[in-house]
């Protein structure tokens, strides 16, 4: 293949590799925010049928799973940085692809966590702080693999 | 090969196809969303007559709202076409435009799944319209954020 040829298919393939990683993040991030969006609306059904209170603080756990797309936009960010600086390497951006993997999953678990607390909170009105640590804790996982995976596609 | 291809006819027909993927996938999600969506409405709407209740109209709101996401697959399409018509690389152009379809579709799914609780909600209580409208704001938010993200991926 002519070599001007050959460049311009590894930048085209290190882009795609970004864009998966923004894709899938945000895959992940629908389904956590779907996910977490259908028990905030039962949960404040539930509410409203037994005349309690319905606490506005579920839309916290359902925008929570949101975070993950930016996080994959900054290693979208990182990938495309780094195959335009070296153009003649595909191996490196494919962990952009795996990282936005590993990030859509956190997120879509970070949801479904997130639907349990949506319950528990609407149910009892208590432990939000405790709810939202735990929550805290799941971001964390995908917040270390954009911080490191950084490093590794750089 | 086929997808060793480098004849600007071929490189700009691929990236096309990238561009047809991104509106068409968030279409389906749209269609399924707002289909989802629309039963659950009709099921909440005929609840509310059988028991002589006042059917909430705004339940339609509900129904609508997973239809944007078509809209910004058309966005992407748009910027898929302008890179593949100045002779981009296929590559990122096909299985990129193919991904933020298939994101923003989910996207639309997965909040046609949750209008259709609302729905149901809404149409059981009264009450809570505006909380359920935000919820469905967050799960748009994403689609939006794959739209104007996805811009440098695809140029």
């Amino acid at each position: 293949m002519d070599p001007d040829i050959q460049i311009q298919v590894y930048a085209s393939l290190g882009k795609l590799a970004a864009a998966l990683a923004l894709c899938i993040t945000a895959m992940g991030s629908t389904m956590g925010t779907g996910v977490a969006g259908m028990a905030a609306a039962g949960a404040w059904k539930s509410c409203y049928a037994r005349n309690r209170i319905a606490p506005f603080m579920l839309v916290a756990f359902v925008g929570l799973p949101l975070t993950q797309t930016i996080y994959g936009m900054i290693v979208m960010n990182a990938t495309i940085r780094s195959i335009e600086a070296n153009p003649s390497s595909i191996v490196l951006p494919i962990g952009g692809l795996v990282a936005g993997v590993a990030m859509g999953v956190t997120s879509w678990l970070k949801g479904r966590a997130g639907a349990a607390a949506a319950m528990a909170l609407a149910e009892t009105g208590k432990g939000f702080i405790n709810y939202l640590m735990v929550l805290g804790v799941v971001e964390t996982v995908s917040l270390f693999v954009m911080v490191f995976v950084t490093k590794a596609v750089a | 090969m086929f997808f060793e291809s480098t004849s600007p006819e071929v490189v700009s027909a691929l990236g096309k196809a990238g561009a047809a993927f991104a509106i068409c996938f968030a279409a389906m999600g749209s269609a399924a969303g707002t289909g989802m969506a629309g039963m659950a409405a009709v099921v909440a709407w005929k609840k509310c007559y059988a028991q002589k209740k006042m059917a909430p109209f705004m339940l339609v709101a509900f129904v609508g709202a997973p239809l944007t996401q078509t809209i910004y697959g058309m966005i992407v399409m748009n910027k898929v076409l302008k890179a593949a018509e100045a002779g981009a690389m296929y590559h990122n152009l096909l299985l990129g435009g193919l991904a933020a379809g298939v994101a923003i579709g989910l996207s639309a799914l997965m909040q046609g799944r949750a209008g259709a609780g609302a729905s149901d909600a809404l149409a059981e209580t009264g009450k809570g319209f505006v909380n359920y409208l935000m919820a469905l704001g967050v799960i748009e938010t994403v689609a939006l954020f794959v739209m104007v993200f996805i811009t440098k991926a695809v140029s």
